[in-house]
């Protein structure tokens, strides 16, 4: 991947991000809803059906946090390309440690 | 949610978001601290919605960094495996620790970083010595349009460095890029201006690790998160194209005071003088 393809990735995801955060913080000043809220992977997917508030803020912060993922699996595919096995290893020891993160979490 | 607090979101945001780009640094500095002496959020909450804050910093300045070639994409790589596993080991640690001792340590960081950002010096030529192993990286100056050509040199010191910045940015909401910058620059031997550039991909990728065990574990506030996100969003591209064009060090001074006061409420949190 090409840094133009991966400027235009970062610069259109982000602003999918922000533009699906400022629907879901519109939605809730229309709706009065608690900001505090929580929303789990599985209640994201059953809200985002019934076009709740809490569900696209938070579809929109995982967007968001999706980007700099996908910046590392484009990077990933690019040092492959070029075959540079040095990097190759450095991204997949990224992409353990953020699977590692998830298992951590849950 | 009521208009007043989703405009002081986006002024939180856009405040951290615009020095976060000026000064290589994620913004969580401020984000902690208006989240929890402001808000009354809990320090995990801050912490989350501040890891959130990052990547939303990362994003919108990186695009710009890249644009110009001013990020070392395999630089970043190679350190970021490191910081990225610290980062998570840090963010497990925070969920079960107490919130004082979170805030105290939260605090005594930011007024040891405000004497380090008054104080710290820069780089202008590349290391005598090249050790360690090294990777190259080039860009054209932004103010001169001169040709820049380097070597980043001292792998393994900057690795180091790295997993210490992964440690603050999961267990205090910090990017970590106050550690980066400097050990790029004046260890490692990376002009300044490609330093922040690719400090700015790296901190968000750390935050991501951070944020993923906050997700995961059900910690994350969105409406709070997203409001602060869309601030740092428009705070970041102002701040990245600022950049080329302003001298940061009296920027970097006034913003050392600000920290100092910070700390200074953070530990009178952390010890109950302050709710």
């Amino acid at each position: 991947m090409s840094d133009d393809l991966m400027n235009r990735l970062l610069r259109y995801g982000t602003l999918i991000s922000a533009a699906t955060m400022a629907l879901g913080l519109v939605l809730t000043i229309i709706t009065g809803i608690d900001p505090g809220m929580v929303l789990s992977p599985t209640d994201l997917f059953i809200g985002l059906a019934a076009m709740n508030p809490e569900a696209v803020l938070s579809l929109g912060v995982l967007i968001l946090i999706a980007i700099p993922l996908l910046r590392v699996i484009s990077l990933g595919a690019l040092f492959i390309k070029t075959q540079e096995w040095g990097f190759v290893l450095a991204v997949m020891m990224v992409l353990g440690a953020l699977c590692l993160a998830i298992t951590l979490g849950a | 949610m009521a208009l007043d607090l989703l405009l002081m979101l986006i002024i939180i945001g856009m405040v951290a978001g615009m020095l976060g780009a000026l000064l290589g640094i994620g913004g969580g500095m401020l984000i902690v601290p208006a989240m929890t002496l402001v808000l009354g959020l809990t320090m995990q909450e801050a912490v989350a919605v501040s890891l959130v804050g990052i990547v939303a910093t990362s994003s919108g300045a990186t695009s710009h960094y890249v644009g110009v070639g001013l990020c070392n994409v395999r630089l970043a790589m190679v350190l970021e495996g490191v910081a990225t596993l610290g980062s998570v080991m840090a963010a497990t640690a925070a969920v079960l620790l107490d919130q004082s001792v979170l805030a105290a340590v939260f605090g005594l960081v930011m007024v040891y970083m405000a004497i380090y950002m008054v104080r710290r010096p820069e780089r202008l030529s590349p290391p005598a010595t090249v050790g360690g192993g090294h990777i190259t990286g080039g860009y054209r100056d932004p103010v001169n349009g001169c040709l820049v050509e380097y070597q980043a040199t001292h792998i393994g010191k900057g690795a180091v460095a790295s997993f210490i910045a992964g440690n603050m940015s999961g267990l205090l909401g910090m990017g970590g890029g106050s550690v980066k910058v400097p050990v790029m620059n004046i260890i490692m031997g990376v002009p300044m201006r490609a330093a922040v550039g690719t400090s700015n991909l790296m901190v968000g990728v750390t935050a991501l690790a951070g944020a993923l065990v906050y997700y995961a574990g059900e910690l994350i506030p969105a409406g709070i998160a997203a409001g602060v996100a869309v601030g740092v969003l428009l705070g970041s591209m102002t701040g990245a194209r600022l950049s080329g064009k302003m001298d940061p060090r009296g920027l970097r001074t006034y913003f050392s005071l600000l920290l100092v006061a910070i700390g200074i409420m953070m530990l009178l949190k952390a010890v109950g003088v302050l709710s």
